[in-house]
Formats: C-alpha cells, sequence, structure tokens
C-alpha cells in the first residue's frame, strides 16, 4: 500500500445519485430529469459501467458507507439497487459495520420494495418530510403530504428499520414562530434517530428565485433565520438530538458516518451524472495533495459516457486542502481537530490559525483550545463569515 | 515670409461655453483658405478629447492665417484660442495679453453669461479693442435687439458696433475679419530692440521637450540664439521656431508683434511657466512684461489607488500630468484609512476634475478622491501660521487660535424671477451680498462674497438645480476671512477615518455630522461584531449611529459535490473583503468613501 500520511486509505465512501425526480420542487436547484428518460435498465448499464471504469484506481479499499441520494433514489425499483450493489460486492470488500443510506420521498415506498432495499443491506433511510404543514408543503412543491411522513416512519419501523433520519427545512415565508414549534414537533414525535434542518436557501435559477425576485415571496430576513437557527438547535438538543454539524442532529452514535467522512475530507467516489468524487492523492502527484472529478452532468451524455475524461476537475493544493479542513471544520460542532491538521500540514500553518480568528475570538464566536477550534453557539449562524479569515 | 507690422492683428475670441467660439473658429481658418471644409475636423482648435467633449479649452492655442482685406492688402491675423474657464483664469489674462483686440461672441438668443463677462473685463482692463458679435442670428429664437441693447447697458459698447454672423451658415463672416482689420490695432514694439517674448501657454511634448506659446512684444528671436527665462532665471538655446497654419509650419525668426512657438529643449514646465518673459542672453531686455505671477493651487484632494498597487503607476501617470501643467501640485501622503496616495493640488473644481478624468481615462487607473478642500490659514496660540490643505492635518483645536478660510467674489447672473431661490441658496453657504445689478429687464447679476469651501463641493450644480440652468457664475479670489471653522471627523468603533475628516463652520458641523453619521451607516456592511459610527467635533461626540452585528452567514447544505462551490464561493467573498478598506477590525467598501465623498442634495 503506498505510503500516505492521510488519514484512512484502506476504506472507501461511496455515492449513487438517482437523478430522476416525478415532479420539480419548487426550490430545487438539483439537476433531475423525468422518471424513465432515459429508463431505468440504461441508466443501471451506464452506473455499471462507470463502475468498472473507475474501481481499478480504488483497488484494495474496503467500502465503509454507501450514499444513495438524488433526485428521488425511491423511484427506482429494488432490482436496480441489488444489481449495482452486487456488482461492487464482487469488487471491493464489505467493511464489517457499513452504513448504507438510501434517500426516500415520503409519498413512495411500499412494504415490499423497502424490505427488498433492507435485504440488500440498506441499513438507514432519510425521509424528506421538509414539513408538516399542508400549506408549507405546497409552496415547497412537494408532492406528499404530512400523513405520507408518518405512514413512512410507520412502514419502515414494521421492517424493523430504526436509523431513520428526517429532513426538514425551515424559515419558511408565513412560518410563524407556532409554526416552526408545530414542525419540530411533529418531528420529534416520530422519534427520529437522526435529524437534517436546513433554512431555506433561495438557490438562482429555480422557480423560488424568479418568485422572490418578483416580489411574490418573501422570505424572512436574515436575523429570522438565525433565530429560528437558535430554536431548532436548542429544542432538538433539549430532544436527545444534539447538533453535530450546522444543519444536522442525532442521537449520539447516530451521526451520518458518511457525511462525516465528506467533512474530514476523507476519500469519496461519486456515481452518476455530476457526481464528484475526491482521493487523496500521492505526496509526489501532479494532480495535486487531493483530486476532486465528476463526470457530465446530463444524464443523457451520461448514459453515452466512455469514462475516459471527467468535465469537471478540481486539483487541489496541499494549503487549499487546509482550508478547507478548517471551513468545513468548523461547521462541526466537534470543531476543527488541531492535532490531525499538525499530522497532516505540519505545525506553522497550523499555529497561525489562532491570529487569523482574532476577530471572531475577541467578538466571542469561537473557542480556541490547544486540540480544538470551534464555532460558539452565536458564531454557528456566522460560520461563512469567520471562515473567510482562514482564506488567502 | 515677415510682414510689415502695420499689417499684423493679434486677437482672441472670448465667449461663453455654447455661444459658438469653435465653430466661429473653424469657419475664419475656412474662410481664408488655412483649411478647406473637406480635410477640417470638427472644431480643429480644441485638441484634446476631452476638451472636445466638454466644449472647453484647456490648453491656449494659436493660428496664423492670411486675410486680403478691402484695401487689397494681405493681413497676418493671430487667432488665439483662450482657455474657457474660470479655474484658467491666470491663463486666460496671459492670453489677453497677448492681443490687442477680442471678438466677443455672444449668443443672440441667450445673451452675456457671468463667465463672458468676467473675461470682458479682463480685456477691457488690458485696454484691448473688443468687436461684438452676435452669433446665432440664424436661429428662430434669436433676439438680437435685446442682446445688443444687453451689451450697451452692461459693457457699454455702442450697439451699432454689435455684427451679426452665424458661425454655421458662415453669414457675416467676412465682415467680422475686415472688422478685424480695420478696428484692431497693429501691434507696436521695434524689432531691433533687445528681445522681450511673452509665454502664454507652454506645454510637453515627449519628442521636442517643452513647447511655448510666445508673442513677441520687442526685439527678435531666431533660431540658434541663447535666451533667458527672466523669472525662472534659466538659460536655454532656441532649437525651433514656427507657427500654426493650423498646419505646423517652421520660421526662422519672430519679430515684434509676431505670435508663434518656441522650442529650446526646456525639460520641464516649470522652468517655462506662462507669464515669464524670453529674453535674449547677449543683449538682454531691462524689464520684464508685466503680469507674471506664480499660480498657486487654491483646491486640494487626496488621489488614492483603488488598489494598493496601482500606486506606482498613479505616481507616474501624476509625474507625466504635471510635466505638462505647471499649475497642477502632488505630493506623497498615507491616509489610515486609504493607504498610500498623493496630496494633490488644482486651480478649481474643473482643473481637478479634468485631471481625475485623464488619470482614470488615459491611464486606466480606478481612483478614490477625498473630498476637495481648500487651504486654510491657521494661527495657533503660540503665534504659529500654518496652511493647512488636509483637514486631518489640522492641530488639536486647543492649540489652534484662528482659522481664516478663503473667500471669493462670485458674480451670479440670473433671470430675475430666480433672485430669491439664490439668496437663499447663498445664505445657506455663509456668503455675505455685494451688489445686485439689473442687465436688463429679466436678468439681474448678483454679487456676493462666498467662503471658497462652501462652493467647491456642489455649489455649482445646486445653483444650476434651483435656477434650472439658467444662472451663470463666475468667482475670483478675494482674500481670507477668520471664521468659527472646526474639523469633523467619523470615528467607527473609536477609529478614526482620516480620509473622511472635514473643516467646517461650527453652526454647520451638527447637521453635517449627522447626515455623514447617517449615511456611513448605510454603506458600512453588517460585521460579526456591532460598529458605533461617531461623528466629533474634538472630543465631543455630535452624532452617532449603530450598525447591528450580523446575525447569520452560513450555508445550509455542504456535503461531497458541494465542498468545491462552496471554496470558491468563499473565495469570491474574500476577494470583495480584501478589496475593502480596514479601520481598526471594520471592513469598509470602497463604494462607502465615493459614497461619502459625492454628497448629494
Amino acid at each position: 500500500m503506498r505510503k500516505s500520511r492521510f488519514l484512512d486509505n484502506r476504506r472507501l465512501s461511496l455515492y449513487l445519485h438517482i437523478p430522476f425526480c416525478r415532479s420539480k420542487c419548487r426550490y430545487c436547484a438539483f439537476f433531475s430529469v423525468p422518471v424513465d428518460t432515459p429508463p431505468a435498465d440504461m441508466y443501471l448499464r451506464a452506473v455499471l459501467r462507470q463502475v468498472m471504469a473507475e474501481s481499478g484506481r480504488w483497488s484494495g479499499r474496503r467500502l465503509a458507507t454507501i450514499y444513495i441520494g438524488g433526485g428521488t433514489p425511491s423511484v427506482m425499483p429494488a432490482a436496480f439497487y441489488e444489481a449495482v450493489l452486487s456488482r461492487l460486492a464482487a469488487l471491493f470488500a464489505w467493511d464489517p459495520v457499513i452504513e448504507i443510506t438510501l434517500e426516500l420521498n415520503p409519498a413512495d415506498p411500499a412494504p415490499g420494495w423497502l424490505a427488498a432495499c433492507r435485504d440488500l443491506g440498506v441499513n438507514r433511510f432519510s425521509l424528506g418530510a421538509q414539513t408538516f404543514s399542508p400549506a408549507g408543503l405546497r409552496f415547497l412543491g412537494r408532492r406528499h403530504g404530512p400523513e405520507h411522513v408518518r405512514r413512512a416512519v410507520d412502514m419502515l419501523r414494521t421492517a424493523g428499520v430504526e436509523n431513520i433520519s428526517l429532513d426538514l427545512i425551515h424559515s419558511l415565508p408565513g412560518q410563524d414562530a407556532a409554526g416552526l414549534h408545530a414542525d419540530i414537533d411533529a418531528a420529534l414525535a416520530l422519534d427520529p434517530a437522526h435529524l437534517s434542518a436546513y433554512c431555506l436557501t433561495v438557490e438562482p435559477g429555480t422557480p423560488l428565485a424568479r418568485d422572490v425576485a418578483a416580489g411574490r415571496v418573501v422570505p424572512p430576513d436574515a436575523d429570522r433565520q438565525a433565530g429560528d437557527m437558535a430554536v431548532i438547535r436548542d429544542r432538538f438538543a433539549a430532544a436527545g438530538l444534539p447538533a453535530y454539524e450546522i444543519s444536522n442532529f442525532a442521537r449520539p452514535g447516530r451521526e451520518s458516518r458518511h457525511n462525516l467522512r465528506y467533512w474530514h475530507l476523507e476519500d469519496y467516489w461519486g456515481l452518476g451524472p455530476g457526481a464528484w468524487s475526491s482521493r487523496r492523492e500521492p505526496e509526489d502527484s501532479a494532480r495535486g495533495w487531493l483530486r476532486r472529478w465528476a463526470w457530465t452532468g446530463a444524464v443523457a451524455n451520461y448514459a453515452a459516457a466512455d469514462f475516459s475524461r471527467p468535465v469537471e476537475e478540481d486539483l487541489v493544493s496541499p494549503r487549499t486542502a487546509f482550508i478547507e479542513m478548517v471551513v468545513m471544520g468548523l461547521r462541526l460542532t466537534a470543531g476543527v481537530n488541531l492535532r490531525r491538521l499538525r499530522r497532516l500540514f505540519g505545525d506553522p500553518w497550523v499555529d497561525e490559525l489562532p491570529d487569523r480568528f482574532a476577530a471572531a475570538r475577541s467578538a466571542g464566536l469561537m473557542e480556541l483550545s490547544p486540540t480544538r477550534l470551534r464555532l460558539t453557539e452565536r458564531g454557528v449562524p456566522l460560520a461563512d463569515e469567520v471562515s473567510l479569515a482562514v482564506l488567502e | 515670409m515677415s510682414t510689415r507690422r502695420e499689417q499684423i492683428r493679434n486677437f482672441s475670441i472670448i465667449a461663453h461655453i455654447d455661444h459658438g467660439k469653435s465653430t466661429l473658429a473653424d469657419r475664419l481658418l475656412e474662410l481664408t483658405g488655412a483649411l478647406s471644409s473637406r480635410d477640417m475636423k470638427e472644431q480643429v482648435l480644441d485638441s484634446m478629447d476631452l476638451e472636445r467633449e466638454r466644449g472647453i479649452t484647456i490648453k491656449a492655442q494659436a493660428v496664423r492665417i492670411v486675410f486680403r482685406a478691402a484695401d487689397g492688402g494681405d493681413y497676418q491675423l493671430n487667432l488665439i484660442d483662450t482657455p474657457g474657464h474660470v479655474d484658467f483664469a491666470y491663463e486666460v489674462s496671459r492670453s489677453l495679453a497677448a492681443t490687442e483686440g477680442a471678438v466677443l461672441v455672444v449668443d443672440a438668443a441667450q445673451g452675456i453669461e457671468a463667465q463672458t463677462l468676467a473675461n470682458v473685463y479682463h480685456a477691457i482692463d488690458q485696454d484691448l479693442e473688443i468687436i461684438p458679435v452676435l452669433n446665432k442670428i440664424d436661429l428662430p429664437v434669436a433676439e438680437p435687439e435685446r442682446v445688443k441693447r444687453q451689451i450697451a447697458d452692461i459693457i457699454g459698447l455702442p450697439a451699432d458696433d454689435c455684427l451679426p454672423v452665424s458661425a454655421k451658415t458662415g453669414l457675416g463672416v467676412p465682415e467680422l475679419l475686415q472688422a478685424v482689420v480695420d478696428r484692431i490695432s497693429p501691434p507696436r514694439g521695434d524689432r531691433e530692440a533687445p528681445l522681450k517674448a511673452m509665454i502664454f501657454d507652454s506645454w510637453y511634448d515627449s519628442y521636442q521637450g517643452v513647447v511655448a506659446l510666445v508673442r513677441v512684444f520687442e526685439g527678435t528671436i531666431r533660431t540658434g540664439m541663447q535666451v533667458r527665462m527672466m523669472a525662472v532665471g534659466k538659460e536655454y538655446e532656441v532649437q525651433r521656431l514656427g507657427i500654426k497654419t493650423p498646419l505646423t509650419v517652421d520660421v526662422d525668426e519672430l519679430a515684434a508683434g509676431e505670435v508663434g512657438f518656441v522650442i529650446a529643449g526646456v525639460k520641464d514646465v516649470a522652468d517655462c511657466r506662462v507669464g515669464d518673459t524670453i529674453t535674449g542672453v547677449k543683449r538682454p531686455a531691462a524689464v520684464p512684461c508685466p503680469g507674471f505671477k506664480e499660480v498657486k493651487p487654491m483646491v486640494f484632494s487626496g488621489l488614492y489607488p483603488v488598489d494598493s498597487v496601482d500606486y506606482e503607476p498613479l505616481r507616474d501617470a501624476l509625474s507625466k500630468l504635471s510635466l505638462n501643467d505647471a499649475s497642477f501640485q502632488y505630493l506623497p501622503e498615507t491616509s489610515v484609512a486609504l493607504g498610500f496616495g498623493f496630496r494633490c493640488g488644482f486651480l478649481g473644481l474643473l482643473h481637478m476634475e479634468i485631471v481625475q478624468e485623464r488619470l482614470e481615462r488615459e491611464y486606466d487607473l480606478d481612483l478614490i478622491t477625498t473630498a476637495p478642500t481648500v487651504v486654510y490659514r491657521v494661527t495657533l496660540k503660540d503665534g504659529t501660521l500654518l496652511e493647512i490643505d488636509n483637514p486631518s492635518k489640522l492641530p488639536p483645536v486647543q492649540a489652534v487660535e484662528s482659522i481664516a478660510e478663503p473667500v471669493v467674489r462670485a458674480t451670479i447672473h440670473v433671470p430675475k424671477e430666480y433672485i430669491g431661490n439664490i439668496m437663499k441658496l447663498c445664505d445657506e453657504r455663509r456668503g455675505i451680498q455685494r451688489n445686485m445689478t439689473y442687465l436688463d429687464e429679466t436678468r439681474v447679476m448678483l454679487e456676493y462674497e462666498l467662503p471658497l469651501n462652501e462652493i467647491v463641493l456642489d455649489f455649482y450644480d445646486q445653483l444650476k438645480s434651483i435656477t434650472r440652468g439658467y444662472a451663470s457664475f463666475d468667482y475670483e479670489p478675494a482674500g481670507h476671512r477668520v471664521d468659527r471653522l472646526v474639523k469633523l471627523d467619523i470615528l467607527v468603533n473609536g477609529d478614526l477615518v482620516d480620509a473622511l475628516s472635514l473643516i467646517v463652520h461650527e453652526s454647520k458641523s451638527f447637521d453635517r455630522g449627522q447626515e455623514m453619521a447617517v449615511k456611513m451607516k448605510e454603506l458600512i456592511p453588517r460585521q460579526m461584531f456591532e460598529v458605533a459610527i461617531q461623528a466629533a467635533v474634538g472630543t465631543r461626540i455630535i452624532a452617532r449611529t449603530t450598525v447591528k452585528a450580523l446575525r447569520k452567514n452560513v450555508t445550509a447544505k455542504c456535503y461531497g459535490g458541494d465542498i468545491t462551490r462552496k471554496r470558491k464561493l468563499l473565495e469570491k467573498q474574500k476577494a470583495g473583503k480584501k478589496r475593502m478598506k480596514r479601520i481598526g477590525k471594520v471592513d469598509l467598501p470602497q463604494d462607502a468613501f465615493l459614497a461619502m465623498l459625492h454628497r448629494e442634495s
């Protein structure tokens, strides 16, 4: 095995992208296409071709986590996942405690399909609940109602799945304090192991962005959003699900291991159109300290791709990787692990961090210990602002 | 090609902007065959782009044309085009001094403007013959009779002497040329006397060095001759002499009465000053031509590069500009807020704008300019006298005995219905009315003594807006006046923003401070902490506003595919922050300075 000072060059995370949706949500900026365009079997062949084309790069690795996201993974037949996962199992060793997550639209799953996925090894399900307010769901353009979320959770529990995560979106236009608390109550009533709560973000190019630009929709201002974030953090922590990242909450031990590996800049392999891969390159490589690449994001082109040349590539220098680790680390409740940084990049860069963050520290937004750099509760909603100090 | 002195006429054209000076000059050239209309560029005399765009003349020009008069003789007419703005009043006076007469061009629809009148008075003071011309008589709105009466009433020129002209169509232009020959006297002077040639403009040419426009009053200047600049005291050898027709023609000599250019290996315009006299080294004149004075900048401001890497290019550009402009001064200075830059002195606001525009346009520099300020005469308690051209340099209030500010005598011409507005404006600007004269039944001339400080910022714009563009305005320096002046500072979280300090009248300090604090609040982006903005006079805080702390700036979602994208977004935000200027811990956007310094009404 090649010599590397990176933490984990024995294991690998894998992301599988499912670019199909039954309908477009108003706020979503992700590229997606209608179901069956191209047909699932054609898409499957393309994914398997990518697996075969790139598997040599990752030979010897054990798969530690798999995340199937979208798009809408729950629109694909279980046979699709069986084909992909069995191919991966033939090529790679499976970590004994592998985490396999699949995203669900609450309206989609049927008991037989869920059981099939569970039998394939999927052991974590993430439900896109978003809000429990019917008006809120209509605003977002979701094709399910609040009752679908409860039904899907029941179904998962019946199938013996306990590692359930719910996605929520907060600070919706028209959502008052009572509405926010009602969503929190409804989510906690389902006793999830994990929650993600995202502040509504107006992404350029979405129907929502057009409505905001035209003045038809007025999202809450940043002060309100910060207030909502604080309420959510307090309530979830009180319910036993403390925040472990800006928008993520979990019962201890139920944090998303897949996402934590992203945030620690561990290697990952992305399958599907537009899915990024990231890989620590050998010390002497001309490809940078880290190399990131992605294949074409257009589904039709992806289906025909020969996987010889990625459409996007990002060669990350050591300094940039250092910056990214600080930026990503500050988003974590655990903060930036300075010992790990010293091991990876040496002392000088780490030693100058206290000075770089002097303003944030004196403003009470950051705490510094000999081994950790972390944001305070007041610093959390200002993570990006604070992070700027580490950039050149 | 020497012409007998009796057949030479030297004259200039006095006109208000837009009254048709350049068009008339073109017509004169065309009519005398100096240029055919085919190969004529529009408005030949205004050669700088800026001059053309603004319709004003910045540098003087001299063109020799030959006119066959009614008596059959060929006359040498030297047309000296003068700068057209109050900032260049001294240059105008020297250009006029080079002539024996002036053609006064008045728009037959608009009548006399304050600016024109100021130059007419210069001309009258120098005993020049004035030929009034009513231009644009072909326009349906022309009111020649009214304007004639105005000329008679105000200037005292007989109404019958006015020549009707249309510079556009050429109507009346031959008659005008004949009038120049008939009415303007030929130059006096002895071509054998010791040399006395007055410089009425000079500029730097990168191939030939300094080019001086001269009028020879006595004696003869020849190529190869050793000459001395009488005020500066330096000596040179004449390398080249010539005239413009407007094409350049070299000549061997320029004799008493003639006008032309001199090139003598001078490297710096500061050694070839407008108003100085060139004389011969071997046979020097006893006394120079009268009227030379050292021109001093009236208005100062700091020029700073937006990007600090432009500091060296800015210095090079300033040095090049000053080669060509002896009245423009610059000295390095530093500001806590803006970094390294230069304190620059200008003749007036227009001069300042021209220099700024040339720096931005010809040298492609992005600049921050501090608020223009005048030069205060400060008397300290210990008796020391100081001249302060930068408000942040004013000593602490306890040490100051008194502050005197420069005042000007302003002349405003305006239709009578706007008198009330003007009086209100001048009153607000601490003006003292000195005179009010009815020019005719509709127009009034108001004379005010005004602090220069009150007019450098936006007085002219205000004047135009409250009179719907009908007012015209001129001013001349009128000494210094002691008043209750204070330094107004802006503090951001307790740190002084030196570039924003102003000297203002005590009575205005509160309003101005309040206004600046409020405006500053709108311009400063929210930061990680609360930012207090204070306006202070000495140690006394007179206004305070607060920029609340930023509460949220965080990306909601950041997973595998987003890391590169997020880093790029942060890099962009960081680049934006880097362009900001840092005061203490607070980042101030460039826009904040620009907006603070451009005070709107």
